[in-house]
């Protein structure tokens, strides 16, 4: 199928008409920029060749221009080399017109003869849309992969069936699965296969009637129970009731209480015997307590007088041996201060020799202060001789400087009259000289300066007059005149004969002023405090030192005064100040010390002791005390036991007691007998808390009755009341419907079940038939496809599913469609609508393919691959690409396509 | 002397296997005999009617099913009902007769709640001799104080009993609520109306079992059900004179072993249930139990004739098991010679044909794509 016109007239933004010039077979390009109307004209073409020009859809609406009117549109194409025609109007004066070669068709017809030439089945609202929809790829489109409806997938079977052998029913599979599938969702959910609709319904009433079952059983179950209950309480009650055991009840109740009173009396009687027995027994008991502390209380005092006794004894011994204590206490105190005065002592001598050696030393330090005061002096006296030596010589640093000056311009003016002198250079033989006289001299050999004229005279020859030329010569010697004389001035003003003489005197002052800081330097050593090297400082420090002398002098003068009255007496011989040395007083010191250590020791023993004493001696003391103390104890308790047996005595005498005790013993006796004998009488008899017991039971079981009746009646009156309404609901009835209803759901929900399961094991059992077969149909698409894959995607091998979609690339590894890039995806969408051109061409169906703004994600390189593969397939089908980007598709190549306006459209009638 | 001679109402009683509204026409049939044996007894001329035990299915009716019953009697002005409990309304505390007669009976119906003579028709001098169930259960012959009851001489003696004659039956059934083989003889009685047993049965010729008046199982044994009985006593001595009456609207029919291998099988049972009733299949109740081997054509025809026609001309039609579908390679052929159908049916095949529940499963599965093939091939065609 080869288009070859395409005319269209108020379609949208075309409101007037246009026409595509330049179609023909192969590629066709149309590079239009954006707004051009490219995505219009393909969506002519679509509607020409796929809606029905009498669809009112609002597809349809939409086609219409801003303005409003009515769309139409006329294609020209070659089918099988019969030229054919088609126009469509729609929405008003809507018509539809087919020519196939020599064959014309409207209207219905016209539809109809389209759409079996297309292969094109009824969709919805008037669009058919099989096949053609993936291959008319809109804008945005081109990246996304066909969804192809039932017919376009029918379509590809059908090319696809051709070529495989045995393979037929993919369709009626499909057809049968949908039906399967209408079936199975009614019972379960086809995403997750959960029960639905009736099945799900009769599920739930199922559960429901379960329960509700259960809740009537239970019911009935509580029915039964108060039924049981109900009779048993009648009979209960009826018991209850009964007049003859109730009077036999009451009969007994009264001969037990007679019984009772009876007793009660009989109780009382053994009660008052055994009182009076109790009575004198205690009377008894406690005369014989009485007699026996009495007894007790004698030994007691007894006890104590002895105890005392023994204390008193005990006492004497402690108070003499307080006593030698007392004494050893006082010996060691006596001894205690003997010793701490020997120590004063002791001290008292240490304290005078130690004053002693200060005394010593303080007259050494003045000793050494009156040396250091002697040498400063001298150093003084020194420093003063330097420094008149220094004052008598007077050529100082200034006056050399004048003398040196006054020497170097002496010296200039010479060397100056020198430079301009004239030179005699004299050589004379060795018998020649003496020969030649220089200005009456023997003239020397060598060189000489010559200021004035000079004569020479050669024996033998004659004279010589030489006169030097030389300029200002008058004025060189009178400059070294002057230089003389001002030496000579300047040496005059020193003193000195010459400059040698100045420098040598310079060099004695030089020599002076070393001597004057020598001596001053050996002056501050000799002070011990001054550190200040001004005069005045120095001068100060030496008047201080010689003060300080004098008042340490008159310090120590004190000292020894004050010593010798206060210490002399005590060091008496040997020790006396005058004749002690350093080094005895020293071993006086040692020796004091050691006897003040002596003396200290015997005081801390003495202390010592004492302290022993006293511990002794107090202990003895409190020894005595509390021996004193106990025996007052034991006096006190005898003396008491002696008042308490006086006064028991004064009441009543041992004799009294002892007739007393022989008359309770027998009124105990008699009592004994008596309670023995009313015992005796008595055991035959039930005991009173028997009998009473009895009657509080009778007495309890007559009002429990009471109480229990009331309690029946309440209960009958309760479960009566409930059994009514129970009853009045037909629970058996009930029960019988629920459970016949129970069943019924089970029943239902196991056929319902049954269904699903078969029919899902059918569904299963198709698709996966369904699968395996439509495998073998898709081989030859991708057989077809693969060589265009190859070409762009080197390598790779393509996966399709049984919908005809690209599911996934392989080329190293197993790819899924949607994680590619939208670029691959979009080529790859490109390849697929190409491959169903090829296979619609190779069952020699009509196919053209055509891609508005595709590839615009394409990289240059994988472009250049599309190209080609566009290219080679254009060489079977028609290609239209529709493009805003001119250049990038400019080398594409093709046939040039441009959107030109006409006056209108060419009609073929 | 005439009366009627009825037992095991039932009153209440639900079917498990049939639906809501084959339920509620038999109930309402159970309601409904009653007045057919009241217009009975107008046309036989008897004045009373004895009903012998069962006349509620449940202890605990809810109060319209205890009152329908009374209600329909209390119509019949002029014929006298007389009930006894049975072993399912037995006479409890709190059972359904001291509730009826909590809320009051009507004149023309009395309910024999103790035992003794009771004078039914003075002008026959006919004496009624209720045995009264207190228990549902009861070991001892409630009958046996017949013997010693005391009736005016020459007296139609009348027993009216519910339970099992003993000896009879053989069954456990008949060591609960025994009654004595030959009481009627021991008690001198001219006719023992017995209730229990839901088919009519005749022990001897004063002992019989009315039966239910209208049949609620399909297997009542005796005669079967849906009877009544009319009995005409000619004097304390002379035998009763019988007479069977149809009261019952229902036919119900159980068939076991129906092998169904063919078409012809399948047209054989058609047949044989439409011949139950053949002017009125509606009432007929039909309980079969079906299997064997269809082909895929002759299980298309089971369905369509039995299934779908012979299910709606019967008043309930149950079926247990159901036949096997039968399909060989042959029936492949209807799903063409290749493609997706065909694999997937000839996979179904091998699994049907391996047997036990996954066998029996695609076994279904395999039927059901010939169903949806057939009704596509039919759509197409």
């Amino acid at each position: 199928m080869i288009l070859t016109d395409l005319q269209i007239e108020g379609f949208r933004r075309f409101a007037a008409p246009v026409r595509l010039d330049g179609l023909g077979p192969g590629l066709n390009v149309l590079a239009a920029p954006n707004e051009a109307g490219k995505s219009t004209l393909l969506t002519a073409l679509k509607a020409v060749l796929m809606v029905r020009s009498s669809s009112k859809a609002k597809p349809v609406k939409d086609l219409q221009p801003y303005g409003g009117g009515a769309p139409h549109v006329a294609v020209s194409f070659s089918w099988k080399g019969m030229d054919c025609h088609l126009e469509k109007q729609f929405i008003s004066k809507a018509f539809t017109r087919l020519i196939l070669g020599g064959e014309r068709f409207e209207g219905d017809q016209a539809e109809e003869a389209l759409r079996t030439l297309l292969g094109l089945e009824e969709a919805s609202k008037g669009e058919a849309a099989g096949l053609w929809n993936a291959l008319l790829v809109g804008q945005g489109e081109s990246f996304v992969q066909p969804d192809l409806n039932q017919t376009g997938q029918d379509s590809l079977r059908s090319c696809l069936e051709h070529g495989v052998e045995h393979a037929t029913g993919g369709a009626a599979a499909s057809a049968v699965l949908s039906r399967v599938r209408d079936r199975l969702y009614l019972l379960q959910t086809a995403k997750s296969g959960q029960p639905t609709g009736k099945y799900k319904q009769a599920l739930e009433q199922e559960t429901q009637a379960q329960t509700h079952l259960q809740d009537l059983q239970n019911r009935r179950a509580a029915l039964e129970e108060d039924l049981a209950a109900l009779d048993q309480a009648r009979r209960s009650l009826r018991e209850q009731e009964d007049p003859e055991r109730k009077a036999q009840d009451e009969a007994e109740l009264l001969a037990l209480r007679q019984l009772r009173d009876k007793l009660r009396v009989a109780d009382a009687e053994e009660q008052a015997a055994r009182a009076a027995l109790a009575t004198v027994t205690h009377t008894r008991n406690s005369i014989r307590d009485e007699q026996e502390r009495r007894q007790e209380r004698l030994e007691t005092q007894r006890r104590l007088e002895r105890e005392a006794a023994a204390m008193q004894h005990d006492l004497q011994a402690l108070t003499q041996r307080t006593a030698q204590a007392r004494q050893r206490y006082e010996d060691s105190r006596t001894e205690r201060e003997q010793a701490e005065q020997q120590q004063q002592a002791a001290r008292q001598a240490l304290l005078a020799v130690s004053r002693r050696a200060t005394v010593s030393q303080q007259r050494a330090a003045l000793e050494r202060g009156r040396q250091t005061l002697h040498r400063a002096e001298a150093a003084c006296t020194r420093l003063e001789q330097a420094r008149a030596a220094l004052a008598a010589l007077r050529v100082d640093e200034a006056l050399i400087r004048r003398v040196r000056k006054a020497v170097r311009e002496q010296d200039a003016a010479q060397a100056a009259l020198h430079a301009r002198a004239t030179r005699l250079t004299v050589t004379l033989l060795p018998e020649a000289t003496g020969r030649v006289l220089l200005d009456g001299a023997a003239c020397p050999q060598g060189e000489t300066v010559l200021t004035q004229a000079a004569d020479v005279q050669v024996e033998g020859i004659g004279q010589f007059r030489i006169t030097p030329a030389v300029k200002d010569h008058d004025e060189a010697l009178t400059a070294a005149e002057t230089a003389r004389q001002q030496l000579q001035s300047v040496l005059q003003s020193a003193g000195c004969q010459s400059a040698e003489d100045a420098e040598t005197l310079f060099e004695e002052r030089r020599q002076a002023e070393t001597r004057v800081a020598e001596a001053r330097a050996a002056f501050v050593a000799s002070l011990p405090t001054a550190r200040d090297e001004r005069d005045t400082t120095l001068f100060e420090a030496l008047a201080t030192l010689r003060q300080e002398l004098t008042d340490q002098s008159a310090a120590l003068a004190r000292e020894e005064e004050a010593f010798e009255r206060d210490c002399l007496p005590e060091l008496a011989g040997e020790h006396a100040v005058q004749t002690a040395t350093d080094a005895s007083v020293q071993a006086l010191q040692q020796q004091a010390r050691q006897e003040e250590d002596c003396a200290a020791r015997a005081a801390d023993e003495a202390r010592q002791a004492e302290r022993t004493a006293q511990v002794a001696y107090n202990a003895a003391q409190n020894l005595q005390e509390k021996a004193e103390a106990a025996l007052r104890q034991k006096q006190t308790e005898r003396d008491q036991v002696g008042r308490e047996l006086a006064v028991s005595h004064a009441r009543e005498s041992d004799e009294a007691l002892a007739s007393r005790a022989a008359e309770t013993a027998q009124a105990q006796t008699q009592a004994e007998a008596h309670v023995q004998a009313l015992k005796a009488g008595r055991e035959t008899e039930q005991p009173l808390s028997v009998v009473e017991t009895r009657i509080t039971r009778r007495e309890q079981g007559l009002e429990n009755a009471r109480t229990s009746i009331a309690r029946l009646r309440e209960e009958i009156r309760e479960r009566e009341t409930r059994v009514r309404v129970a009853e009045g609901d037909g629970l058996d009835e009930k029960i019988a419907e629920a459970g016949r209803t129970a069943a019924r759901l089970k029943l239902e929900c196991e056929g319902y079940e049954r269904e699903r399961a078969a029919l899902a094991l059918l569904d299963q059992t198709l698709s996966d038939a369904e699968k395996t077969q439509t495998e073998r149909y898709l081989a030859p698409l991708v057989r077809t496809m693969q060589p265009a894959f190859s070409t762009v995607f080197p390598g790779a091998s393509l996966e399709m599913d049984t919908g005809f979609g690209l599911c996934g690339l392989t080329r190293r590894t197993a790819e899924e469609f949607g994680k590619l890039s939208d670029g691959t995806r979009e080529q790859i969408a490109v390849l697929v609508r190409l491959g169903f051109a090829e296979l619609l061409h190779a069952r020699q169906s009509p196919a053209i393919l055509v891609l508005d703004d595709a590839l615009s994600f394409s990289d240059s390189q994988r472009l250049e691959l599309m190209f080609d593969v566009l290219a080679d397939a254009a060489t079977r089908f028609q290609i239209l690409v529709l493009t805003c980007r001119a250049e990038v598709f400019a080398r594409l190549g093709g046939r040039p396509l441009s959107l030109r306006p006409i006056p209108q459209i060419t009609e073929r009638r | 002397m005439k009366f009627i001679h009825t037992s095991d109402w039932q009153i209440g009683r639900t079917f498990r296997f049939a639906d809501d509204d084959t339920l509620g026409a038999l109930q309402a049939e159970r309601l409904e005999v009653i007045r057919r044996l009241g217009l009975l007894a107008r046309q036989e001329g008897a004045a009373h009617v004895l009903v012998a035990g069962d006349v509620y299915e449940h202890e605990t009716p809810a109060e319209r099913t205890l009152h329908q019953p009374i209600e329909r009697m209390r119509e019949f002005t002029d014929i006298q009902w007389h009930l006894i409990p049975g072993n399912h309304d037995a006479d409890l505390p709190e059972g359904v007769w001291a509730r009826l007669a909590r809320s009051g009976l009507p004149e023309n119906v009395t309910v024999h709640r103790e035992p003794g003579p009771v004078l039914m028709d003075a002008a026959h001098n006919a004496w009624i001799l209720p045995a009264v169930l207190k228990r549902r259960h009861i070991l001892t012959d409630l009958t046996a104080y017949m013997d010693e009851a005391e009736t005016p001489p020459d007296a139609l003696r009348i027993g009216l009993a519910h339970g099992s004659v003993v000896g009879f039956g053989g069954e456990a059934e008949s060591e609960h609520n025994p009654v004595a083989l030959d009481r009627a003889r021991r008690a001198g009685l001219a006719y023992l109306a017995l209730g229990d047993w839901h088919g009519f049965c005749q022990i001897d010729a004063r002992t019989i079992y009315s039966g239910t008046p209208e049949t609620d199982r399909f297997t009542t044994g005796g005669g079967g059900g849906g009877e009544s009985v009319v009995v005409t006593l000619h004097g304390p001595r002379a035998e009763p004179e019988i007479k069977r009456c149809k009261t019952g609207r229902y036919t119900w029919k159980k068939l076991d072993d129906v092998v169904l291998t063919s078409e012809q099988d399948i047209l054989a049972l058609d047949a044989r249930i439409r011949s139950i009733a053949p002017d009125n299949s509606a009432a007929v109740l039909v309980w079969a139990a079906v299997s064997g081997l269809l082909s895929v054509d002759d299980m298309a025809f089971y369905e369509s004739t039995i299934l779908k026609r012979l299910s709606g001309a019967v008043a309930c039609l149950r079926l247990t098991g159901t036949p096997q579908l039968s399909a060989g390679l042959d029936d492949m052929d209807r799903f063409g010679s290749g493609g997706a159908v065909r694999a997937a049916a000839e996979q179904l095949l091998a699994q049907s044909e391996s047997g036990g529940a996954e066998g029996q499963l695609a076994s279904e599965a395999l039927q059901r794509l010939f169903l949806f093939w057939q009704e596509m091939g039919a759509q197409a065609g």
